[in-house]
């Protein structure tokens, strides 16, 4: 799985932008609920992701729907010049009640929202992999059955090299790291052998100054 | 000093060979905002509130606020080395500090890293910082005596160990010097000190180290301190470290003493962090739980029972005021925590008497309990005696006309001011406390003149320890001060009083 393409070109981080990410929560559940019940959601996702697409290519598009300089209306007349009969009904009703309600920039954190809230549904559960040196199928392949049995859900990989690992694995599940990678271990050895050494170098020079003491 | 560098290499090998690995597991979040002392985090789920958590720098914070989408931090340390979106992990321990003989004779700051440039604090002894106080089946009502060495503080607000006794007054009236001295009066009592420098310039805990070092109380006291320029959050968990690490010697059936120096510049820290925080303000801004900020602080000062070893912690918490406005938020908070206050007015001190103690309103609520026997009886109406003794001086300076009676009561209470002044780390031996305070209650001092009371108390003193030391001797085994002991002492008063004229008399003739 590459990189997400969305996360890296959006101007805020809204991976941890915790107010539009609770926006595009409350746009995203009406936005799945719509769906559901017209039994469309997997079309209606593929289109908020293209649209996601266009907006990394159309940076001025992208602009457009954000900017509170221009009025809601103007936008809605926007989006159902450009959009009508070439995407769902559902869908284009939503960008116009997002666009009426003056919330255009917050498209990036409904995806991420409705993306959260399908994984809840079905049982997926994210999980970023990062390695020393990219990662062969088989070992994918490894790494997803072992995941599966631990978590519960069916694994989704976001792979991520970084050479700085120096060697092993590292997953992240939600908030949870397991680090099994050599640096850390390094990391940890170093910190602990200082420990020692200092106890040690303390030890003896007490018994060799007994009087001074500390 | 040499090592053998053969050997530290075979214990690294060892080191290595033994070493096994296991997978670090952390929770982990990242930093939206960073400033001030605090520092906002995205993630960390599952932190428990207090949490001790470390940024990649190497810097440890503290769960502070656990909010729906994120995590208050305040951060214990440089928080110039943090950067927004970096990593944050979560420890699951709470945040300790070293205790026991390894921290005495120290300086420390309040994570327990040495200020003072002696190498390295080596012990596997730890405390939490934050501890919950024993409960009332734990304790016992104060019992013994805490000498602090100041005669006017012994005779009238006498304090026990065990007792919280508030130090409070304007600044530069002596707050400080009360505490100092009463440490230095620990040096043969073997009472553990703490001092916990909060808020105070790097220079004056300098001066306090030094005069603490000169006096000989660097071997039993331990200096905790997180000076004006350390961050807020040092500052205000400063007194809780200092807590902790004087608890363990209650812990042991051990006595201590600790100072906090000063609890209102503790509240000044905890304000600012909580107005970062977002906290809502209360009166003077302060927040709503700076009562329980300072309560759950001193509550940990107690006296155990004797079944948990019947130490003890006594502490003297020191508040400042402005303009002698005890009606404060803090002032008043914290008077009605502790069990009694020492009173410090600029008048008094300026007007030469010092400690500039106001005997009127400073009162000690359970420390007469643990007041020797002789100093009770000698010290009895002291303070009801000097406090009236203040408002007849008031009504003689409208210039009329005294009986002989008011005329004498006058004199006498000129006298006990001259005789409760006492210079700064100068303590005095408890036993010399009750003779001073003996001749002068008892009017020995009324034909003395003002300005020859001290070299009188000085001079009786010597006297009472070279030649009659056997009284002395009496009193310190017996604590007591009886009709036999008390009619030798008169005898030996008014042998002193002909020395001391003659001497006069001698100096006269020369001149």
């Amino acid at each position: 799985m590459p990189e997400d393409a969305y996360l890296a070109s959006s101007l805020v981080d809204h991976d941890i932008d915790v107010g539009a990410y609770r926006v595009g929560m409350v746009y995203g559940k009406a936005l799945l609920a719509a769906t559901e019940k017209a039994g469309n959601t997997d079309e209606v996702m593929d289109e908020l992701d293209q649209l996601i697409d266009l907006l990394v290519k159309q940076p001025k598009i992208d602009e457009i729907m954000a900017s509170g300089m221009i009025a809601g209306d103007r936008k809605v007349a926007m989006v159902e010049r450009v959009l009508a009969g070439r995407v769902t009904p559902i869908f284009l009703n939503f960008l116009k009640v997002v666009a009426s309600h003056g919330r255009g920039g917050f498209l990036r954190a409904i995806r991420k929202a409705v993306r959260d809230l399908r994984d809840q549904q079905r049982g997926h559960v994210r999980v970023q992999v990062t390695t020393a040196v990219p990662l062969d199928e088989g070992l994918v392949e490894r790494i997803r059955n072992q995941l599966r049995g631990m978590l519960g859900g069916e694994p989704v990989l976001a792979q991520k090299v970084d050479p700085d690992l120096i060697g092993g694995l590292v997953f992240r599940v939600g908030d949870t790291v397991y680090d099994g990678s050599v640096a850390t271990r390094l990391a940890q050895l170093k910190s602990q052998m200082i420990d020692r050494s200092i106890h040690e170098i303390q030890r003896r020079r007490d018994r060799l100054s007994p009087a001074t003491g500390n | 000093m040499k090592f053998n560098a053969d050997e530290i290499a075979s214990v690294l090998q060892q080191e290595i060979e033994q070493y096994e690995a296991q997978i670090d597991v952390r929770e982990v979040g990242r930093v939206l905002e960073v400033g001030d002392g605090i520092a906002r985090v995205y993630g960390l789920s599952g932190v428990m509130a207090g949490e001790m958590v470390e940024f990649p720098s190497g810097v440890n914070g503290l769960a502070f606020n656990l909010e729906e989408h994120s995590v208050g931090i305040i951060i214990l340390g440089d928080f110039l080395s943090i950067n927004e979106g970096d990593e944050v992990r979560s420890t699951g321990r709470l945040l300790s500090v070293p205790v026991g003989d390894a921290v005495i004779g120290r300086v420390v700051d309040p994570l327990g890293n040495p200020l003072d440039g002696k190498g390295p604090i080596v012990t596997a002894e730890r405390r939490p910082v934050e501890f919950m106080a024993p409960g009332i089946a734990g304790r016992q009502p104060v019992r013994e005596p805490l000498q602090t060495g100041i005669k006017a503080i012994d005779a009238m607000t006498p304090i026990g160990r065990g007792q919280r006794e508030l130090i409070i007054g304007d600044r530069k009236t002596g707050k400080t010097a009360i505490g100092i001295d009463a440490i230095i009066n620990q040096r043969q009592s073997g009472v553990k000190c703490f001092y916990v420098a909060v808020g105070q310039k790097e220079s004056t805990v300098a001066t306090v180290v030094e005069a603490l070092r000169r006096n000989g109380a660097m071997d039993y006291t331990t200096v905790v301190v997180a000076g004006a320029s350390d961050p807020a959050p040092l500052q205000y968990v400063a007194p809780y470290a200092g807590t902790a690490m004087a608890e363990f010697f209650m812990y042991k059936g051990q006595h201590a003493l600790i100072v906090y120096d000063d609890l209102s510049k503790q509240a000044v820290a905890y304000r600012q962090l909580s107005l970062l925080m977002r906290r809502p303000p209360g009166r003077e801004a302060y927040p709503g739980d700076v009562f329980y900020c300072h309560s759950r602080l001193l509550e940990r000062s107690a006296k155990l029972s004797d079944a948990l070893g019947g130490g003890s912690l006594t502490s003297l918490p020191i508040i400042e005021t402005l303009e002698g406005e005890v009606s404060a938020y803090i002032p008043t908070n914290v008077i009605s925590i502790t069990d009694g206050q020492i009173y410090l007015q600029p008048d008094l001190f300026f007007a030469g008497q010092r400690p500039a103690m106001n005997a009127g309103i400073s009162v000690s609520r359970v420390g007469g309990a643990a007041q020797i026997p002789a100093m009770k009886k000698v010290a009895g109406g002291l303070r009801l005696d000097l406090a009236a003794f203040r408002e007849l001086e008031a009504f003689a300076q409208l210039g009329t006309d005294l009986d002989a009676a008011t005329q004498a009561r006058l004199d006498r209470g000129y006298r006990m001011i001259e005789l409760l002044k006492q210079g700064q780390y100068q303590p005095m031996d408890v036993i010399d406390e009750v003779l001073s305070i003996y001749a002068g209650t008892r009017g020995h001092l009324d034909k003395i003149p003002r300005d020859q009371v001290a070299d009188w108390e000085r001079g009786f003193l010597t006297f009472m320890h070279e030649q009659k030391s056997e009284i002395r001797e009496k009193i310190a085994s017996t604590k007591k001060l009886d009709d036999d002991t008390a009619a030798a002492l008169e005898t030996a008063i008014a042998e002193f009083q002909k020395q001391f004229a003659g001497k006069k008399q001698e100096v006269a003739a020369k001149a």
